[in-house]
């Protein structure tokens, strides 16, 4: 355990970030070159910790522990359950995905652009990994920075207003965060995760829990983001360039729901009862209103983004569902749509880049020019309706199953969002890829090359196998997901 | 050994005489060939800081000229901070001073403000807290005025001087009645005098003294309601001045202020160093909004920071004199980048003129001058409040020691000014972010010329990287400043 693994799966991007400021050179090809080699080093080093992680120790493993305040018990700590290790995988399989799919689309500022891509990628395994309440709120907060700059430099015509009402957004809700962090700290005089996971829910009463929550919640709840603070969701997504979408939806909104398991829940289990039917019922709202508003966009990102924050309510619903199910679902939905929704955005660019529209209306008839595309694209439209053999399946029926035992209507108003998603995603595929081609660019029009076409294929076999064996990703959430289910008994 | 616990400020104010002297007798050529005057002053401030240093080995913890002067580590150290700020600043100057017609009188006004500076540090006793406060605003109102050609520099003179002198009457006053009621003008008696009664026994005369003192005080450190003079002195001074009134000036003012508030802060006092922060807090956040002048900008942004010290100053808990000394330091740290990036700026022909402060001015500064863009963009971000870099643990301390503060006693006012206070950080955010977005997303305009003195980029670009490895030397940082504070 001397190994520091996960220091170096964060450090590795973000020195080597830094090391690529001072190189001035104008070959695109070395800064790509540059940038996937980390991130594929770091994707390797990620997979040798799924190899050796151990899916029945319940304890934090890989656990590094070094002292930074003097003054203060604050201390650098980084360690990683089934939870973290998964997300940690999912970022380092998209980062180099991120880097190769813009490889012929982002010619200006290559240099920038790979150093935001590799400083998001180290950022956020930081806060997926850091075991201490004020180091991962310094690397959620830090991979605004970064985000910021791929918005804004790289965006569409709006970039501006999108990159600013991204960056205040989030801003706005963390700063409630972290007062509630500097309070928990004054109270517990710790900020290490493990230890306030313990004590917290026995010592402190349920008045101070609902003001600590409702800090969270306003934090996590913009990130994820539930229904009255998603506005922000469309704009950035629409403006970011294809890249900067898929990390998005595929990881930084992850932060969110990894917030609320993480903390919200077992802290504060109590006051997590107390809010539940109030978050139920901005989760459904979100469910049917996103899908609603999903089903009448006229740009395909728009749209996507709409249904990412339906599909994220399915997240919120079944972490508040206090059971087994519900949670298991939540994160097997967590992880499918941050595929589903990358490669569906990295389906829009691929079409972007063709056509260079987005609008609904200049398409149709794609299947009959591009059939592999087309073929892909069907299994991720299908994922992400919830066919079964997808992964997308197993997350939504799994949210509803646990829902349903906590509260009926509700489950039974989320399931509603299924049908309307299927309604969404099943037009936009009609008028997309089937019905006659009017748009006579579409004519001559290329299928994928070979790079797109092995990028998507990884990704589609990743969603049909573990939508047939879910398993070999539910096990490493198992114990996770039944702790959490027994703070039911808190109550 | 009197004579030995003013050896930095006699060493500093007797060099400066000595530039003012040789200035005169030399001739202009030798003076513009070797930067005369300018690499003596610099080799001073190294001196003086050796002097400091030699005081430290000599001198432990005394009071001196009948107990109004302390001499202590924790003055000793923060004298040497100012003095390492003058350097920067006077190495910052470096292409201003040579084109003035008077550098001598420059360089020696900057350092005398600053030896006034630093007898407030370690002033123990009123009478010499006023004569340390008006040798620095004396020099300050000339060195605002220093640009005789430009309107705006008499004009910032002229208000500065008019607005200060009236601050350093009031102050006068607020003196004379403390005197009244304690029959004594020394800190140490004070106090005493004051620990003497019980806590609400307090005259309220001597309560209504402090408060006027410390309202002058507010005057000086720039604080809303009373900071209606900093944009316009900011604005009209010549940018090297500037650079000097944001970092040495500020710096041992607020710094004063705390040491001295130490003995002073009682709840109700307290409670109006609260309020002040807040409204200093909000005007500078919403006030900074409608600049479109970058050193104006920056002048509200220097309110609301001087709010963030105060609300952290509001609390009396143990680390207060930490946190608002690590704010300080950080503080200066950025403004020494950022101001001292405004007196790079030159329009084409090399000149200063008030269209180029506009901040459009800046846009496209990424193409046209990455590495200051790259600096600038993490100065800003840090002021910003950003994490992990250093702004955001000046604020994090001020937050603990307030919050802290708020929970434990019995009224929770500072606790909800508190996250009043950093919800208008968000707002400030918004135009520390459009300078970035200035800078990076914008299209070069190719107004400005970034004047190209190697040594300045650098102190520059250095400032940002300090402000980025913070994170990692945090511990002993913090370890060095507690130690010589406490």
């Amino acid at each position: 355990m001397n190994f520091p693994i996960i220091s170096i799966l964060i450090f590795l991007p973000l020195i080597s970030s830094i090391l690529l400021l001072p190189i001035r050179t104008k070959n695109s090809i070395f800064y790509y070159s540059y940038g996937v080699i980390i991130s594929i080093i770091n994707f390797i080093i990620s997979y040798k910790l799924i190899l050796e992680f151990d899916d029945l120790n319940s304890s934090f493993q890989f656990v590094e522990n070094y002292k930074i305040f003097s003054n203060y018990d604050i201390k650098y700590i980084v360690g990683i359950d089934g939870l973290s290790l998964l997300m940690i995988f999912l970022t380092t399989f998209l980062t180099p995905i991120c880097l190769l799919i813009s490889l012929n689309t982002i010619r200006t500022r290559v240099k920038e652009y790979i150093i935001s891509f590799l400083l998001i990628e180290g950022l956020v395994i930081g806060s997926f990994a850091s075991l201490d309440l004020l180091f991962f709120y310094i690397f959620f907060e830090a991979t605004l920075i970064p985000m910021f700059f791929v918005i804004g430099i790289w965006g569409g015509e709006n970039k501006i207003y999108a990159s600013f009402k991204f960056f205040l957004y989030t801003l706005a809700g963390s700063v409630l965060f972290l007062i509630a962090i500097i309070v928990l700290f004054l109270i517990t005089q710790t900020t290490d995760i493990s230890i306030l996971q313990k004590f917290l829910p026995k010592y402190l009463p349920l008045e101070y829990q609902k003001w600590f929550f409702l800090a969270f919640f306003a934090s996590f709840a913009i990130k994820v983001p539930m229904f009255p603070f998603h506005t922000w969701l469309p704009d950035a997504h629409v403006q970011a360039p294809t890249a900067g979408s898929v990390i998005l939806a595929g990881i930084l909104i992850k932060l969110g729901a990894y917030g609320f398991i993480r903390f919200s829940l077992p802290f504060f289990p109590q006051a997590s009862h107390y809010f539940s039917n109030f978050i139920f019922i901005l989760s459904v709202i979100a469910i049917i209103y996103a899908s609603l508003v999903a089903l009448m966009q006229e740009d395909m990102k728009k749209m996507i983004a709409y249904s990412s924050v339906a599909h994220m309510g399915f997240v919120t619903m079944g972490i508040f569902s206090f059971t087994k199910q519900g949670i298991d679902g939540a994160i097997m939905q967590m992880i499918s749509h941050g595929i589903v929704s990358a490669s569906l955005f990295i389906c829009v660019g691929f079409i972007y880049d063709r056509l260079h529209t987005k609008k609904i209306k200049d398409m149709g008839g794609i299947a009959e020019k591009m059939p592999d595309f087309a073929l892909l694209a069907m299994i991720f439209m299908l994922a992400s309706v919830g066919l079964p053999g997808t992964s997308g399946f197993v997350g939504e029926f799994l949210t509803i199953i646990g829902t349903f035992k906590t509260s009926k209507i509700i489950a039974i108003l989320a399931s509603f969002g299924v049908v309307l998603g299927a309604c969404y995603m099943l037009w936009l595929y009609k008028r997309v890829w089937f019905s006659s081609i009017h748009n006579p660019n579409i004519e001559g029009i290329k299928d994928l090359n070979k790079v797109e076409f092995v990028t998507l294929g990884i990704m589609a076999g990743f969603v049909i196998i573990t939508g047939i064996m879910p398993n070999i990703i539910l096990k490493y959430f198992n114990i996770l997901s039944t702790n959490l289910s027994y703070l039911n008994n808190l109550r | 050994m009197n004579i030995a616990s003013i050896l930095p400020e006699i060493t500093l104010f007797s060099g400066s005489i000595f530039i003012l002297m040789l200035d005169v007798f030399l001739s202009k050529k030798i003076k513009n060939t070797f930067y005369l005057s300018h690499l003596l002053s610099i080799i001073l401030c190294a001196l003086t800081i050796l002097v400091l240093v030699k005081t430290f080995y000599l001198i432990s913890n005394n009071n001196y000229f009948n107990n109004s002067f302390s001499v202590n580590p924790s003055t000793l150290f923060l004298k040497s901070i100012s003095i390492l700020l003058l350097t920067l600043v006077l190495m910052l100057s470096f292409s201003f001073v040579s084109k003035q017609k008077y550098s001598g009188e420059l360089l020696a006004l900057m350092m005398i403000a600053t030896v006034g500076g630093m007898i407030i540090l370690s002033a123990n006793d009123f009478i010499v807290f006023y004569l340390g406060l008006e040798l620095q605003a004396l020099s300050l109102y000339l060195l605002s005025a220093f640009n005789v050609n430009c309107r705006k520099s008499s004009e910032a003179g002229i208000k500065y001087f008019v607005l200060g002198s009236l601050a350093s009457g009031i102050l006068l006053f607020g003196i004379s009645i403390i005197y009244g009621f304690s029959g004594t003008t020394n800190f140490s008696t004070i106090n005493e005098f004051i620990n003497s009664f019980e806590k609400d026994q307090i005259s309220i005369s001597l309560i209504f003294g402090v408060l006027i003192f410390i309202t002058a005080m507010f005057f000086k450190i720039s604080a809303a309601p009373f900071h209606m003079w900093t944009p316009d002195v900011y604005q009209g001074s010549p940018s090297s001045v500037t650079t000097f009134f944001a970092t040495v000036v500020k710096f041992t003012i607020v710094i004063a202020l705390v040491r001295i508030s130490s003995n002073f802060i009682w709840e109700i006092v307290g409670k109006v160093i609260l309020y002040i922060s807040i409204i200093s807090i909000a005007i500078g956040s919403f006030g900074a909004i409608y600049q479109k002048n970058l050193k104006r900008l920056l002048a509200y942004s220097s309110i609301s920071h001087v709010g963030f010290v105060l609300l952290g100053l509001s609390g009396i808990s143990k680390d207060v004199t930490f946190s608002c000394i690590l704010y300080m330091i950080i503080y200066s740290i950025i403004s020494i980048g950022t101001f001292g990036f405004v007196s790079l700026i030159k329009d084409k022909n090399g000149n200063e003129n008030e269209n180029i402060f506009d901040i459009t001015s800046l846009s496209g500064l990424a193409k046209t001058n990455p590495v200051m863009a790259f600096s600038l963009t993490i100065l800003m971000f840090s002021t910003a409040g950003i994490p992990p870099l250093a702004g955001f643990f000046s604020k994090f301390y001020i937050l603990i020691s307030a919050i802290s503060h708020g929970l434990s006693s019995t009224n929770h006012e500072i606790f909800y000014v508190a996250i009043v206070a950093i919800i208008f950080s968000v707002i400030s955010a918004f135009y520390y972010i459009r300078i970035v977005k200035i800078m990076y997303f914008d299209e070069p305009k190719d107004l400005i010329e970034l004047e190209d003195y190697g040594n300045c980029k650098l102190i520059i670009l250095t400032m940002a990287v300090i402000n980025l490895i913070f994170i990692i030397f945090i511990n002993p940082i913090t370890n060095l400043i507690n130690s010589f504070i406490l």
